[in-house]
């Protein structure tokens, strides 16, 4: 069985650093696997060891940086790597980046039973990717999956929790599965997992190993764009009280 | 006239109250242009007049109905049924609610048709520029430290738009044209749904329409704190909601949790107990109209975003506030 893990190195959101002008400073932000992709690897990890001959492909597009992402990715237990990185896909949006993964699983990868990813990176957060990736592939998308209940050669059974409640769903094999919780206890990879992980493949693909048409990708191939960025305004002011008796009062008595 | 679409979200007998808040943003903001809705009708739902005449009175002139023999929680099938509708009417916006559903199949839709789609919008402004309709979709982005203004060179123009960014109104529209499509489909769809349950969730923890929340954080220390809070609630009226981070202690259920990757919620009143103010929590409550919160340290980022701030141990403050209400 081949398995997709989809994952994106992101910046870490708690690391934010503005300029005077209220810009963010990008460089030298510290970057991070997205948690829901670490769900995502570890969710495959776990179908590796209960079917026979699975096999863990991780695909990423991003930055040459992101070879630290796909390393950490291989520790935790993936057999081999691929990224995406080329000037031409820089500035995709959701549309351009699912076409150019697309490319790569269909035209690179080509064999593939079953995607799994986030559901969603703490970055951008538009979990929109994995459907439109999904779609692109022919393939349905199983999205808030927190847990993957069975799964056979042809067949996968998964538990999904959204707004209106929770469901058992199965579907057949290829599919992409989104994960939005993954409950067992994370293990940290030990110092025998990163020696396995260093002895692992990473192939570094660029827009003519994927055969994808350069308008179909990058920001010439995506249809949104940022008109303006700007930094959240908060206008509260804080007036503290000092007790129960006046808190009572502004809770009730508006 | 310029058309703009709305996706008419529906549960097992109902329209969402979200669904009209929708309507009636769009409606206030486009009024010389054509306000549509589709919804796609499962087997059990009854399309009465009182549903129609909601519509109409928050804002819709016209509805497309569209039909699907599967159960209402089984929405597979919606994009495909949708996507044909929109290749035939062309309306140079579609809009959806940023639920898990509206999530689900925007992007689906969205490459179908091969257009652009911004994600959980928190404002949106349409323009008529020359009677082209124009959509400005402004959403939190960078873990909610950045606001980005997104354009869409491609149409229709496409947004999911997060609950509590409008509210809904009467307002003063005539009439409502119903029209009924089918689209003779062959969709070979393989997921199968074996069990829903639907969650409690919709009667009890409905932060999304709440008046009233308490919601508490890692500062109330343990699970029987969040069952004292969750008193507090039941005899007030609140509803209660809860940091990710005390969802991930286990202190208390995800389907409490308020912010990024949880529910938004934009009460009048809502109070924070013991909650520090990590900006992915305050995505999901700085639109709350009054904001009280609670915390034993005085400089604590949530008193950035408040109205009224306690410097005070919060799980004592709701032993205090419990004692007084008795």
């Amino acid at each position: 069985m081949n398995i997709i893990v989809c994952i994106k190195q992101i910046p870490d959101t708690n690391d934010v650093k503005w300029t005077k002008d209220n810009n963010i400073i990008r460089d030298n932000v510290i970057s991070i696997l997205n948690p829901y992709d670490v769900k995502a690897i570890l969710t495959a990890v776990e179908i590796k060891n209960y079917v026979k001959n699975a096999g863990i492909t991780l695909l990423s597009m991003g930055p040459d940086n992101s070879v630290e992402s796909l390393r950490y990715g291989l520790t935790l237990g993936a057999d081999d790597a691929i990224l995406l990185s080329d000037r031409k896909f820089s500035g995709s949006d959701t549309n351009a980046t699912s076409k150019t993964l697309q490319a790569a699983i269909k035209n690179y990868i080509k064999n593939f039973d079953l995607i799994i990813t986030g559901q969603f990176a703490l970055d951008g957060d538009t979990s929109q990717t994995p459907y439109s990736l999904a779609n692109r592939l022919n393939i349905e998308t199983l999205g808030y999956v927190v847990e993957v209940n069975s799964i056979t050669e042809n067949e996968i059974t998964v538990k999904q929790v959204k707004d209106n409640g929770s469901y058992i769903t199965k579907c057949a094999l290829p599919c992409l599965i989104s994960i939005s919780d993954y409950k067992k206890e994370f293990i940290k990879p030990s110092v025998f997992d990163y020696m396995k992980g260093q002895d692992k493949k990473i192939t570094v693909l660029n827009i003519n190993d994927i055969q994808i048409d350069p308008k179909e990708t990058g920001v010439i191939g995506s249809p949104t764009y940022v008109k303006k960025a700007y930094r959240p305004e908060n206008n509260r002011e804080c007036k503290f009280i000092q007790n129960v008796f006046e808190l009572k009062k502004e809770i009730f008595n508006g | 006239m310029a058309e703009i679409l709305i996706y008419i979200e529906s549960n097992e007998n109902n329209v969402l109250d979200t669904t009209y808040d929708l309507i009636t943003g769009v409606k206030e903001m486009a009024k010389n242009s054509t306000v549509s809705g589709v919804i796609v009708l499962h087997p059990d739902f009854i399309l009465s007049d009182e549903i129609k005449n909601n519509l109409k009175k928050y804002g819709l002139d016209k509805l497309y109905i569209l039909k699907s023999d599967k159960p209402f929680f089984q929405k597979n099938e919606e994009p495909f049924l949708i996507s044909d509708l929109i290749k035939n009417i062309n309306p140079e916006i579609f809009i959806l609610t940023s639920s898990t559903t509206g999530r689900e199949i925007a992007p689906i839709i969205a490459s179908i048709l091969d257009t652009g789609l911004t994600a959980d919008c928190t404002k949106i402004e349409i323009e008529n520029i020359d009677n082209k309709l124009k959509l400005i979709s402004t959403r939190p982005t960078f873990g909610g430290k950045l606001m980005a203004s997104i354009i869409c060179k491609k149409y229709p123009q496409m947004a999911t738009v997060r609950a509590g960014t409008f509210k809904k109104e009467e307002i003063n529209n005539k009439q409502i044209e119903i029209l009924e499509f089918n689209f003779p489909h062959i969709l070979n769809l393989k997921s199968e749904i074996i069990e829903y349950k639907k969650d409690k969730k919709d009667e009890f923890v409905n932060l999304q329409n709440a008046k009233m929340v308490f919601a508490g954080g890692l500062g109330l220390k343990n699970k029987e704190n969040f069952e004292k809070l969750k008193l507090l609630c039941k005899k007030t009226g609140a509803i209660m909601g809860a940091t990710r981070k005390a969802v991930d202690k286990g202190f208390v259920d995800k389907k409490y949790q308020i912010g990024q990757t949880g529910s938004t919620t934009t009460p009048e009143i809502y109070v924070a107990f013991g909650i520090s103010g990590a900006i992915h929590h305050i995505m999901g409550m700085e639109n709350s109209k009054k904001i009280i919160a609670i915390n034993s340290d005085k400089n604590a980022p949530i008193f950035k975003y408040s109205d009224i701030g306690l410097v005070a141990d919060a799980s004592e403050i709701i032993d205090e506030l419990l004692k007084s209400l008795n």
